[in-house]
């Protein structure tokens, strides 16, 4: 079995599993009830009359800090407490497209939460004439937003068999992510950290990055960014695999 | 060799891979955010954040040197992170423009740290900074300065123009190329030079010029000449006539004699301008007397256009939904009635005018007549008397009976002309080197509102540390410079004066207003009608209560009761209607978020018990 082939059987199984109890669907309807509670009657969405979609890209970093490691805290945890863990590691397939192929049903299962968005899309389209083109890159952050997200939330989920505990570091490690660009989180770090170190800390902070995805510009930095938090988190959610195999 | 294997052995653990790749990420995650920001893909309809065709000839074409000098206090930004972005937003556009300007402009960026020579330097240079909580200085300004003393800064960047960043650069670096400003020679009865206090502001210290006077003089030698002028000033590269005082013979001539003999003019004529005096209770109108008959063109004088398609929304007097009505008068015109073609409103969004007359080219016209801006054909002409006072709105939107007409607004006038003054041509020859002439070539535009200057009418002021912070809501200020760079042939910066202030409002819901207030005006009128004539009844017999305090007869009482009870009936029905007609709108907003709050959700409960229903028949099977 090639590498390719290996992670999308992985993919396949583990994208069907999702719709096998009814979890998934109740977290499709979560997910796009409080998507639309918060667009409308929190972001105004109506009331502001803008055509653009502002209020809808705003609130979702907050909403995936609680929705994405809801969906990641299941993906290895969920193998280690049933058992299975062992089974899918004997297994003639690479680790490396075991980690990689449960990491894309999480994404497919989140992107697909993502596109059941689209009557937001119709709306704004129905209603003005609003600039496409930064809609795009806007739901093109979010999609990489939730990946990094997930990224984490993965890694996490394969240190513990406790799926609540998976799910309080993920959410513990993303909100760092998240705020690492506000004062009360450099604040920390100024009284003793080299400047340099600081602006490191800084610039790891998802919502700069998302902010300038939704503008319309996808900058290079940007993307480069989330596909280095999403590297470094599959990374290390591959070691500690390795390492939990080694250990038996 | 024991130091290889010390570190063979810790990127054996897994503890010391993550160490390892932690490190790696961040040292990638700084390095990419340094040297990688410049590369990026805009999806903006505009092209925002991309320098403009327009800003690339203007730099390649620079003859002197620029060096700018960038001041971010880069680590007092760090934890704001808006501000920080936006610091490096500002870097980077610098960079791209030092990378267009095949090397004539050079950049330093610089953080002034507090207490340094560095911000001694921000500091005597103009820039503005924003005192922090711990007593430091954020700065982030720029010092423009050329070999030839010249020097310029923006004292902060502030985000509130952060559409107009490439433009604000582009202008600071173009302000050095002096020698190539041309002559505008200003004729206007309008304070455009003191703001609406006049010249009397202006020895208080309160005068505010008109922020398009501001932004004439920072690209034109601006001259104003007075009301009493004897003589259009020869070094004219383009005349500019708003709103002129009422003009002598002798005065129209020259202007005549400057157009036929080739010399390019804007003029700018209203049937009522609301800037002269806001107060006024007659219009206030201004006129060129026979030139514009001679040019082929004429303006209907003492009338002004009404259109219920673009009307503004306004606000007049009191508070809440009920007091914003559509204002006939006041045009929101947008890109669909510009003309595409013409590269002075190809890049203009949106135009608001006000109180506007209209232009009509004459039969038999030689001049060529182009449009530039007009009416939608939901508009007819009114009587200027009913624009000054206090207009009705809802009147004024209920006697508006759509011509089916579009009129023009603003219009290009070219080709062959004859004097209106053919005597004075014949009699009065003129200097032997410029002698007088009866027929040439004309070259003008003419428009017919001159509230469009005035600054309520396009801009939002606000004041941050001491700078007037200028932020257009309509391209009112884009179309008159394009207007004058275009007539007088430099078009540079045409293009990237609009961009960015394309509103983006719910269309749908504003023809559903308007479709609303159409409905419910003729019964919100019959409604107030009869609640005055019901009050003034009830005053009337209250009146009528004899001297000495004697007691209303019964049928008086009875009377007085039944018009309290019709008083109590029609308010409660005016209500109604106004309910009416706000429920479409809110109706609308209601069903939006229901379908996009339940309409997915619902669907995928119904799949899912659908399946399960086919589940437990299988099973039962």
């Amino acid at each position: 079995m090639t590498f390719h082939s290996a992670v999308c059987t992985i993919l396949r199984r583990e994208f069907e599993s999702y719709f096998l109890s009814p979890v998934a669907y109740v977290f499709l309807v979560i997910f796009l009830v409080l998507e639309g509670l918060f667009t409308f009657y929190i972001g105004g969405f109506y009331e502001r009359e803008q055509a653009d979609l502002m209020p809808f890209f705003a609130y979702q970093p907050w909403l995936y800090l609680f929705l994405m490691p809801a969906i990641g805290m299941r993906l290895w945890a969920e193998e280690r407490r049933s058992g299975t863990f062992e089974l899918l590691l004997t297994l003639p397939i690479p680790l490396p497209a075991v980690v990689i192929g449960k990491y894309l049903a999480a994404i497919a299962f989140a992107g697909l939460a993502l596109l059941l968005t689209f009557p937001i899309w119709l709306t704004v389209n129905w209603l003005g004439d609003p600039d496409n083109g930064i809609i795009i890159t806007g739901y093109v952050g979010s999609l990489l937003m939730a990946s990094s997200y997930l990224a984490i939330a993965s890694a996490l989920s394969a240190i513990t068999k406790n799926q609540v505990v998976a799910f309080i570091l993920s959410v513990t490690v993303c909100f760092l992510f998240l705020v690492s660009g506000l004062p009360m989180v450099l604040d920390v770090f100024t009284a003793w950290a080299p400047e340099a170190f600081v602006l490191a800390v800084a610039n790891l902070s998802m919502l700069s990055h998302f902010d300038s995805l939704q503008k319309g510009v996808v900058a290079f930095s940007d993307i480069l960014y989330f596909a280095l938090v999403i590297s470094l988190w599959l990374w290390i959610n591959y070691v500690v695999v390795e390492t939990k195999r080694e250990a038996g | 060799m024991a130091k290889p294997s010390l570190f063979k052995g810790l990127l054996n653990r897994p503890a010391g891979q993550i160490t390892m790749a932690v490190i790696l990420f961040l040292a990638l995650t700084v390095l990419a955010d340094r040297f990688l920001r410049g590369w990026q893909l805009d999806l903006t309809a505009d092209n925002l954040y991309t320098l403009s065709d327009g800003t690339e000839t203007l730099l390649a074409s620079l003859d002197e040197p620029v060096v700018l000098e960038y001041y971010f206090s880069r680590n007092l930004a760090a934890p704001y992170g808006q501000l920080l972005g936006y610091g490096k937003r500002v870097e980077d556009t610098l960079r791209a423009v030092v990378a267009a300007s095949d090397g004539m402009v050079k950049l330093s960026v610089i953080d002034p740290e507090p207490f340094s020579e560095a911000e001694d330097d921000a500091v005597a240079a103009g820039l503005k900074g924003v005192p922090m909580a711990d007593g430091s200085t954020l700065y982030m300004g720029l010092k423009a300065s050329n070999s030839l003393d010249g020097e310029a800064v923006i004292p902060f960047f502030t985000t509130e123009r952060e559409k107009f960043l490439e433009y604000d650069l582009v202008k600071l670096i173009a302000g050095f190329n002096t020698a190539t400003k041309k002559n505008l020679t200003l004729l206007t009865s309008l304070p455009m030079q003191f703001g609406p206090g006049g010249a009397e502001a202006m020895m208080s210290g309160r005068a505010q010029p008109y922020v398009l006077y501001e932004q004439l003089s920072e690209f034109f030698n601006l001259q104003e000449i007075a009301e009493d002028f004897s003589e259009i000033p020869a070094e004219t590269d383009v005349l500019m006539v708003v709103h002129p005082p009422a003009l002598n013979d002798d005065q129209l001539f020259l202007i005549d004699q400057y157009v036929l003999k080739g010399g390019r003019a804007l003029i700018f004529l209203d049937p009522h301008a609301e800037a002269a005096n806001p107060r006024a209770y007659a219009p206030s109108a201004s006129t060129l007397g026979p030139l514009l008959g001679a040019w082929g063109v004429a303006m209907p004088e003492g009338k002004v256009v009404g259109d219920a398609a673009l009307a503004q929304r306004v606000q007049m007097g009191g508070l809440g939904p009920d007091s914003v009505k559509d204002y006939v008068f006041w045009l929101g015109i947008n890109h669909e009635f510009m003309t595409d073609d013409d590269i002075v409103t190809g890049s203009i969004d949106n135009l608001n005018f006000a109180t506007s007359g209209v232009l009509e080219q004459l039969d038999g016209a030689t001049t060529q007549f182009q449009p530039l801006v007009t009416t939608s054909a939901a508009s007819m002409l009114f009587d200027a008397s009913r624009a000054v006072g206090m207009p009705e709105p809802d009147r004024l939107l209920k006697d508006l009976k759509p011509t089916g007409i579009s009129y023009t607004l603003s219009a290009r006038v070219s080709g062959p002309a004859k004097t209106a003054f053919s005597d004075k041509a014949a009699a009065d020859a003129g200097p032997v080197n410029n002698p007088s002439v009866s027929e040439g070539d004309i070259n003008i535009v003419l428009t017919a509102d001159t509230d469009i200057f005035d600054d309520r009418f396009w801009v939002q002021l606000q004041e941050l540390l001491g700078q007037r912070i200028v932020v257009p809501i309509a391209g009112n200020g884009s179309f008159i410079l394009n207007l004058a760079e275009h007539i007088v042939g430099s078009e540079a910066l045409l293009g990237l004066r609009g961009r960015g202030i394309a509103k983006r409002p719910f269309t749908v819901v504003d023809s559903l207003r308007r479709e609303a207030e159409t409905k419910y005006l003729a019964e919100e009128e019959a409604l107030q009608k009869q609640l005055q004539n019901t009050e003034m009844r009830i005053s009337e017999l209250e009146a009528q209560e004899p001297e000495g305090g004697a007691i209303l007869s019964t049928e008086q009482e009875a009377e007085i009761e039944g018009f309290r009870g019709q008083l109590l009936e029609t308010r409660k029905a005016l209500r109604e209607v106004n309910r009416s007609l706000r429920a479409e709108i809110v109706g609308l907003g209601k069903w939006l978020a229901f379908i996009n709050i339940a309409l997915v959700p619902v669907l995928i409960i119904l799949i899912v018990l659908i399946r399960l229903w086919l589940l437990r028949r299988r099973t039962a099977e």
